[in-house]
């Protein structure tokens, strides 16, 4: 039976032999690969949040982006 | 008279009288003694080379002589003054000399045995893109997955520069995009200076790339204070693969 899995490939070049090998990510490769992807899921997360009291604070004074840059100026 | 097959000794035929085989027997004997002496002379001897690394080049029509191994990080050169035609040399400050040529793909791209013969190393990234738009695109150095990147650098967007400065595990090396519009893939120049040292390595680097709401120009001087030589370097994205693109790294005297 084929093996499938769905960890992501990684690319080595070795520039001695010049060999590539292309291959899964190992266990701690992936373990990393993983907690790296919940970071940036995080990170996005906050920033939408941010973006979006942003705006509604703006529209709760009604005031444009641009307004707003001019009173803290 | 029956004979070898490649040198055409005689040698007794099947009917020969047994009678006369001390003489068949001297007769096959003196042509080997021949034939060995006169080879004997014209083969390379090994005794020629005299230590590791030793070479062996012509010096005139079927005639040789021994090339003593150079030093670490010579080359060998053709010299027309030589004995031998060839010469070790050391190369011209600042030349460069193409070590490895690889495309980009995957979750990363390392390149390994980077070898440790130059003073410094120019890595040059064309045409990459990968399969998000807007991420960080990353290096690491040897594997090294601790707090050994020191770094600062700017984001240009065209009105406005970011600075940032700090230790962390990776060092930045642009902003990823997903576009396949030639303009708008991924170029970098990675500097790296004294790359076989085990104190702080300096790492100058600038890139471009056009991401939706701004053109990307990013550069940051930077130190991996990792205590090892750099042998390797691995390329990657905060999120997405690398779909394409071309790293080619040069040893640099």
């Amino acid at each position: 039976m084929p093996k499938t899995t769905s960890r992501p490939m990684v690319r080595i070049h070795n520039a001695e032999t010049d060999e590539v090998i292309d291959r899964e990510m190992n266990d701690a490769e992936f373990a990393e690969w993983e907690a790296q992807q919940a970071i940036a899921a995080a990170a996005d997360a906050a920033k939408t949040k941010a973006e979006g009291d942003k705006a509604a604070l703006l529209a709760r004074l009604g005031l444009t982006e641009d307004e707003a840059k001019l009173l803290l100026s | 008279m029956a004979t070898t097959t490649n040198y055409g000794w005689t040698t007794p035929d099947d009917t020969a009288l047994v009678k006369d085989g001390a003489s068949a027997i001297r007769t096959l004997g003196s042509s080997i003694d021949t034939t060995v002496f006169a080879n004997a002379s014209a083969g390379i001897p090994k005794t020629i080379v005299d230590a590791k690394g030793d070479l062996i080049a012509g010096t005139a029509s079927d005639t040789v002589a021994r090339v003593a191994v150079g030093t670490n990080g010579q080359v060998l050169l053709a010299d027309s003054t030589a004995a031998a035609g060839v010469a070790w040399g050391t190369p011209a400050a600042g030349s460069l000399t193409l070590l490895s040529t690889t495309t980009m793909t995957g979750a990363s791209l390392t390149i390994s045995s980077i070898s440790q013969s130059y003073k410094n190393l120019l890595v040059l990234i064309d045409n990459a893109y990968g399969s998000s738009e807007e991420r960080e695109c990353y290096l690491r150095f040897n594997s090294d997955s601790g707090n050994n990147y020191s770094w600062g650098g700017y984001t240009g967007t065209g009105s406005l520069s970011q600075a940032s400065a700090t230790a962390t595990d990776v060092m930045q090396y642009g902003w990823s995009t997903n576009s396949t519009t030639a303009a708008h893939k991924q170029s970098a120049v990675i500097n790296i200076y004294d790359y076989t040292s085990t104190g702080h390595k300096l790492v100058s680097l600038n890139s471009r790339s056009k991401v939706p709401n701004w053109n990307s120009a990013f550069g940051i001087s930077g130190l991996y204070i990792g205590g090892s030589a750099i042998s390797s370097i691995t390329f990657f994205q905060g999120i997405g693969n690398l779909t394409a693109g071309t790293v080619r790294i040069y040893g640099v005297n």
